[in-house]
Formats: structure tokens, sequence, C-alpha cells
């Protein structure tokens, strides 16, 4: 074979195989990959920021009706998103340049700001360096392919096939909101409850408080509080799992307290709340139950905002 | 990183690109391009094994020329010896010193020392296996030592088989790169071709025969026979599928850079005795045991007859289990291996026939099947579980033959696919069985080619997996 | 003893440890011989250590690429060198 009719034909396979993957992008949503649409958006103003029980409580439409504010959904989950470099890396890449009148709602909780270990060698782990936002260098525009191609474990064909078969459990909504289809059935919560519980209680010797988050957090703070307000949000979970975590860091309310108070930022505990909710596992609100949440958060905001202007 | 990760794509681009188009057709610039790749690749894998191999390749390369130099007699022996036991001693730290405290803790029942975990530097098995078998070949004057250094570091780096083997001799390897790689098409096209299987092999077939042999395992206790046999199935397919698919990959990678290295398997699910077998399974790790372990002791005893055989062998196979590492399960493994012999021995028949002897018949076929289970069921004691555990389960596995096996975890469309594309894995092997690899099919007309690689392309955009974890055996 | 004398007395082990008549000639190899592999190769070595009264080393049989290497091997032993 000639050196020209090989190149041709590989070139002409290449491409082909390039072709049949860029034909997939289009069936990329928020069923395919959940955080896709938190990555694919445009530069924002407003963002809520956390892990997932933020993911799942927090709607940005609700937002939207109460406030008037478009924000988007940035959190994602506890080995993602825990307060880190990597995840304020990413906030200040999704916040646009000059925005100054923004709104940042910062779930917290124990977690977020601890640290897990090794159980064997006591080394800490850094998940978030092992994920997907340490992993990206664009976190803005549609369609982010660097995405996809990072994020999405499959060959690129079962990209439509998934699509076809729409059975997915879990949607990533466009303005970052996952949605997890779970129905409430007390059995199944009662379940999963205790489940979470054992887990996390399994952890407590290997989890602590981490100064090093604080202060990633404390410095995401005074970040976002150049491009507006901040409000932090301790959301509701339930008793025992609360136990849990007054176990894992009982001075937790009144660190956050201090903190908001240095920075002029603003705490709402909800925890006195956790009967209003509906977990699907102790600690992520149902969706059934995620417009209540955000209405409550918004409507405490909107007090605030009321205050201030008198 | 791995030859299956997004940024190898860009890396094996450029250094294709450069070796054939841009850089002068001169063998200083081709090595100089696969070691500064090299380096990069290790680098970028475990910057602390670059580091350790370079000091190691170092100061092996300046110790076994100064052996050279020596004379023979009792100072040239124990130079010899002392240049194994480094080599040995570093490979005991890294890879076995933890595992033995451990042993002799649970041993003496007591927990004295905690060393924590000690860091594994990557591919350490496969490169303190090359430098051991470069002391013994120099001092058995079966090469001169390589007086290039420059040279000598391509050879220990070399990206293609650095994580996962093959054990390349150096008199093997580096005559290649005295003189000027030419593009020769076919042989680059057969390196893609090969490539392209082993990425088949291990995206599509082992992804999947791990996720079914996962989900076969969810509650060992309880498992049917059938199930448990299933499971070992699934796990033999899957470790034969990801090391044989690394090892295609890095074959096909190396005959695009003009390089040739040992194919490390030859369809051994095809054999049908375990000599056979041991011929075809991971042939460079079988090929050094049996040249440095084996024939010399075999050698030393070779008038005790069966007996100094079988001891031969025993050592051998107990070498193969340590390679893996010192727990009880890699122990064990090696010792059935040889213990598998045993009827071979004692009949007189040959350890290992031809490759690509006759397989047809029904009689070869039961044989190739009986000796596919076996080997499948041995393979749960290279597993991170204990040998009592493994044990157990293989008993269940008889205890529980006559229950009730459980369909709904062997049933349903995932699994059919599964199904589906180790038969479809198989069936292109058996078609190939006499060729080096499995997608070796220059011999048959372009559209029957084209349907081949249509076939295998449209497999991997579908079903290809990604969950991480790199290769089975880049962990020894 | 010649060396043609040598490439007969080691057909004839050949053929007891194969049991068929095998061609000697100095490009032989095991690769030729069906069945001739690490086994059958220590037989091999012992019996013709046996019947020439030889004794090989190790490093001597590493060496050796085909018949041509053996029988100047055993010559060379025969001979004392």
């Amino acid at each position: 074979m000639e050196k020209r009719t090989f190149i041709l034909k590989l070139a002409a396979v290449c491409s082909l195989i390039v072709l049949l993957h860029v034909a997939m992008i289009p069936f990329v949503d928020g069923t395919i990959l959940i955080y896709f649409h938190k990555c694919s958006s445009p530069k924002q103003h407003s963002l809520i920021i956390g892990a997932s029980r933020a993911s799942q409580a927090l709607m940005p439409s609700v937002f939207k009706d109460s406030l008037g504010i478009d924000i988007m959904n940035f959190a994602f989950n506890g080995t993602t998103s825990p307060y880190s470099k990597v995840y304020s890396h990413a906030i200040n890449e999704k916040i646009e340049d000059n925005s100054t009148k923004g709104t940042f709602i910062l779930c917290v909780e124990p977690w977020s700001i601890g640290m897990l270990r090794d159980s064997i060698t006591g080394e800490l782990k850094y998940t978030e360096e092992k994920n997907i936002l340490n992993e990206l260098c664009f976190f803005n525009g549609y369609p982010n392919v660097e995405f996809i191609a990072k994020d999405y474990d499959k060959g690129w064909g079962n990209i439509a096939y998934t699509r076809w078969r729409k059975n997915s459990s879990i949607t990533g909504h466009e303005d970052g909101w996952i949605e997890v289809m779970r129905e409430i059935d007390s059995t199944d919560i009662a379940k999963r409850t205790k489940g979470k519980a054992d887990g996390m209680r399994s952890s407590l010797p290997y989890f602590s408080f981490s100064t090093e988050r604080l202060n990633e957090l404390t410095q995401l703070i005074a970040q976002l509080k150049k491009h507006g307000e901040v409000y932090l949000v301790r959301l509701p979970v339930a008793k025992g799992i609360f136990e849990i975590e007054e176990e894992l860091n009982p001075t937790f309310d009144s660190l956050i307290t201090t903190m908001c108070t240095s920075y002029n930022a603003h705490y709402f505990n909800m925890q006195p709340l956790h009967e209003e909710m509906v977990f699907n596992d102790g600690h992520h609100i149902n969706r059934q139950y995620a417009p209540k949440c955000s209405s409550m958060i918004a409507s405490w905001i909107k007090g605030i905002a009321t205050s201030e202007k008198k | 990183m791995s030859f299956t990760s997004l940024s190898f794509i860009p890396l094996i681009i450029a250094v294709m690109l450069l070796q054939w188009v841009v850089l002068p057709k001169r063998a200083f610039f081709q090595n100089v391009l696969i070691l500064v790749s090299s380096l990069a690749f290790v680098a970028l894998s475990d910057w602390k094994a670059a580091i350790l191999i370079a000091l190691s390749g170092a100061i092996n390369f300046v110790l076994v020329s100064k052996m050279h130099t020596l004379a023979e007699g009792t100072v040239k022996k124990w130079f010899f010896y002392f240049g194994c036991i480094l080599n040995v001693a570093l490979l005991s730290y890294f890879k076995y010193l933890h595992d033995l405290v451990a042993g002799l803790q649970s041993l003496f029942s007591t927990d004295t020392f905690n060393l924590g975990k000690i860091y594994l530097p990557l591919g350490i098995s496969f490169f303190t296996f090359q430098l051991i078998g470069y002391w013994i070949d120099v001092y058995n004057e079966e090469t001169e030592p390589e007086k290039d250094l420059f040279v000598f570091f391509t050879y220990l780096f070399y990206f293609p088989k650095f994580v996962s083997g093959p054990i390349e001799r150096l008199q093997n390897f580096t005559p290649q790169l005295k003189s000027a790689r030419q593009f020769n098409i076919p042989q680059v096209t057969d390196g893609m071709r090969q490539f392209l299987w082993g990425f088949f092999k291990k995206t599509v077939v082992s992804a999947h025969c791990l996720l079914f042999y996962k989900s076969l395992y969810a509650s060992p206790d309880s498992m049917s026979g059938t199930n448990l046999l299933l499971a070992a199935v699934m796990n033999g397919i899957y470790v034969y599928t990801d090391f044989s698919g690394y090892s295609d990959m890095a074959c096909g990678i190396s005959k695009g850079l003009g390089i040739r290295i040992t194919n490390n398997f030859a369809f051994p699910f095809f054999a049908t005795n375990i000599g056979e077998f041991w011929k075809r399974w991971h042939i460079s790790l079988t090929t050094w045991i049996m040249t440095y372990v084996y024939t010399p002791i075999a050698f030393i005893l070779r008038r005790q007859k069966k007996m100094g055989t079988f001891i031969a062998i025993f050592s051998a196979f107990i070498i193969v289990g340590i390679w893996h590492g010192l727990k009880s399960g890699y122990l064990v493994y090696g010792c059935l291996q040889a213990l598998f012999f045993l009827p071979l021995v004692l009949k007189g028949g040959n350890m290992n026939t031809s490759a690509g002897s006759n397989t047809s018949g029904i009689v070869s076929f039961l044989r190739m099947l009986a000796l596919f289970l076996l080997v499948c069921i041995t393979a749960l004691f290279v597993r991170e579980i204990p040998a009592s555990q493994t044990l157990k389960e293989i008993s269940a596995l008889l205890t529980r033959a006559t229950q009730a096996p459980d369909l709904s975890g062997v049933l349903g469309v995932t699994n059919a696919i599964c199904w589906a594309l180790i038969a479809s894995c198989f069936a292109v092997e058996w078609i190939n069985r006499k060729q080096d690899h499995g997608l070796n099919i220059q011999r048959l007309t372009a559209p029957v080619r084209w349907s081949f690689y249509i076939f295998v392309i449209l497999a991997i955009f579908f079903f290809s997996e990604f969950p991480g974890g790199g290769f089975i055996y880049a962990q020894f | 003893m010649e060396r043609a004398d040598i490439a007969i007395e080691i057909g004839k082990i050949l053929h007891s440890v194969f049991k068929k008549d095998i061609e000697i000639h100095d490009n032989l190899s095991a690769k030729d011989v069906e069945g001739w592999d690490s086994l059958t190769h220590m037989v091999i070595i012992t019996k013709i250590e046996d019947h020439f009264s030889v004794k090989f080393k190790l490093r001597d049989l590493n060496k050796l690429n085909n018949m041509g290497n053996l029988l100047d091997l055993v010559k060379a032993k025969i001979d004392g060198i």
C-alpha cells in the first residue's frame, strides 16, 4: 500500500470516528450526566453552593419567582465539592467577572468543613482532587465537550441509547437543580436513613473538623462578598443524622455564626425546621419538599433584604 | 496515565507524528524521542517511580559493567550475588515487607509493628525482574553489558512495556535501537489492529465481565454453586481480557514505533493441558521463570529425575505466586499450578506442547473447557482476598452445586450484552488462533477485514466502559 | 571421537526419548522437534552426559542455540577442552 493511500484511509477512519462522537453531543443532557448543565451554562452572577444536600434541596426556579433573581445551583456532592481550593477555583471561574449584585447561598454542614483520613495511614484524603472539578479547564459554555470527555465513563454511543431508553432516575436540570425521582415510601426511607446513619457513624473515627477547609470557606466568603451578598444555610436533616453531626462537630453552629459576623454574611440554621421536611435517606430532602425548603430560604433572604433597606 | 485514558491519545499521536513525519529517520533522534516520551509517561503516571528507576538503573548499569570486567572466580561470583540481592531487596522492601510483617504478626497474633502503607512504585516487579535477568545474562556471558547508558535507560523506561510488561530481555530489545526504524506500512497497520483489539478487550469485554462479576458477587455467602462458578468464570475472563488487552495495546504501539516486543499471550484458553496453558499465558514471565528458576534447579537436580523435575516446577511456580505478592492467595495459587503439573511429570509427558497444536474435535473441546474452568477457579486466589476465604468459596461451589441458581443476576439485557461480547471476543480469537494476535486479519479480503474493523469500532463506541482503576496487572 | 560419530550417537539418544528418528543437522533446534521442551531437554542432557561420560555446566547449556552448538560442546568436552 502506498504511504499516501495509507494516510488517506487512516484520516478517513479517524474523521468518521470523530464525527460519530460529535453527533452524540446534542444528546447529552442532565439525564446522561447530572452535572452537565452546571458546567455548560454561561457565567453566572448568582450561585447556590454546597454538596449534595444543596444540589437536591434548592430549586433556582423558586428563587427566581420569589426574589426575581437568576441563580444557578452549582452544588455537587461531598467528595466533589467540599470547601476546598478546587471548589473555590471552579466557583470563581463560574462567576461573571464584574458582577457585584449577585446572591450566593452557601450550604454548610460539618462534613463540608471536615476531612477524611485514611484508615491505615492516617493520610488526609483530598477527595476533590480525584474528581471532575479538579480535571476541568473549562466550566462555562454549551456544549462543554471537555466535561463530557472527562466525566462520561462509557463509549459515547451509549449516550444515544440512554436517551432513547429514557429511564434515568436522576435528572440534572438546566438551572443545576438535581431531581432524584424517589417517591415517599416510609419503609424505604427508614431503611435508607438507617443505612446512611450507620455509614456516617462508622466513618466518624476517620473524619474530623478541618481548619484548612474552614479557611477555604472563609476565603470563599470574602471573595464572594466582592460580587454580592452571601447567605449561609445549614439545611435540616433527620434527628438521628443531626446527632451524629453534633458528635462530629459540636461547635459547628457557633463557628459559623462567628464567621458570618466577621464577614457580614448571614446565617440561617434550618435544623429546627427538620420536622417540616421529608428526607429520602435522613439528609437529602425529597424532591417534593424542595420547593418548600427553597421557599423558606427565599423568604428569609427577602426578610433580610427588607430589614436592611429599613 | 493509562493507554485507555483521554490524556494518552494526544501523547501517542504526537509521538507517532514526530517519529514518522517530523524527525529525521536516524536512530539517534528516534531513540531520544522514545526516551523522552517514556520519561514523560512514567513521570506523569508516578514521578517517584521515575526517580527510583533512574537511580536503580544507573547503579545497576555501573555495577554490571564492573562485574563484567572481573576475572572468573569467587570475587566475580559474590559480586554477582550482591547485584541480584540488591535488586531483590529493593523489590522486597516496596512490595513484600508490608505483607511479610502483617503475615508474621497474624501468625504470632501480635500487632507490635504497624508499618502503615508502603508506597509501591509503578512497574516495580517488571523492571526488577528485567534487571535481575540482565545481571544473570551478563554473568553467564549470554550477552555483553550495555555500554550506552542512554540506550539502557530507553530499555528500562520504554513506556509501552513499563506498567505491566512484557518482561523483556535486554538483548532482545536494544539491538532494535541501534539502527533507524523504517516506516513499514504493513507493520504499522498490524500494530493499529492489535492496539484496537487490545482496546476492545480492555474497555469492552473486561469492563463488562468485571461489572457482571461484581453483580454476581454481591453476597458470596449465600450464592448457589452455579452462581459461584459463573462468578469465577467472569473473574477469569476479566483477568484475561484486561491483561491481554493491555499486552495487545503495548505490542500494537510498539509496532507503530517500529519496535517488536514479546507478545504476552497466545490464546491461553484454547490450551488443552496445563503445560500448553503456561506456554500461552503471561509468556514473558513464564519464560523468565523457566530460564532463571526452573532450568537451573532442574539442571542441578537432573539426576533426581522426576523428583528433581517436580521440585524445579514447584520452585518455579512458587516464584510465580510470589511475583504477584506475599499474600496467602498468591502462594496457594502458585502451589496449585505446580500440583497441576504433577500428572504430566509422573507420566513423563511434555511440560509444554507447542502452541497451535491440534485443538479440533469434541475431546479437545471438552479438555479446553475443563482446563478453562480449572484456570478460572484457581484464578480466584489471585484477588485481594485471603486464601481461606477463597477456599471457603470454592468448597461452597461444590457443596452448593445442587442449589437452585439465582438467575436474576444472570439474565437481563445488560448481561445478555456481556455474553454476546464474550462470545464474539472468543470467536474472533478462535478464527485467528494461528496468528500472533486476535485481530491479525491481513490474510483476509478487504470487505471481511473492514467488517471486523467496523464491528470492533462500533462495539467500543457503544459498549466501552472506563470505570477507572487502570489495568489489573499494574498493581504488581 | 569425530563430530559425525557424536551426531550418530546423539541421534540414537533422541530416538530413545522421542520414539522416532530425528535427522541430525547443525541447524536443528528444539523448536523443530515436537515435544522437545524444558522437561525433555533435561532428560536428553542427562542421557548425553551418561553416554559420553562428560559433565556439562549450566553456562554451557545456556549458550546452546542449535544442534551444531551441542555437537561442538560435546566434542570439546570429550577432547577435554
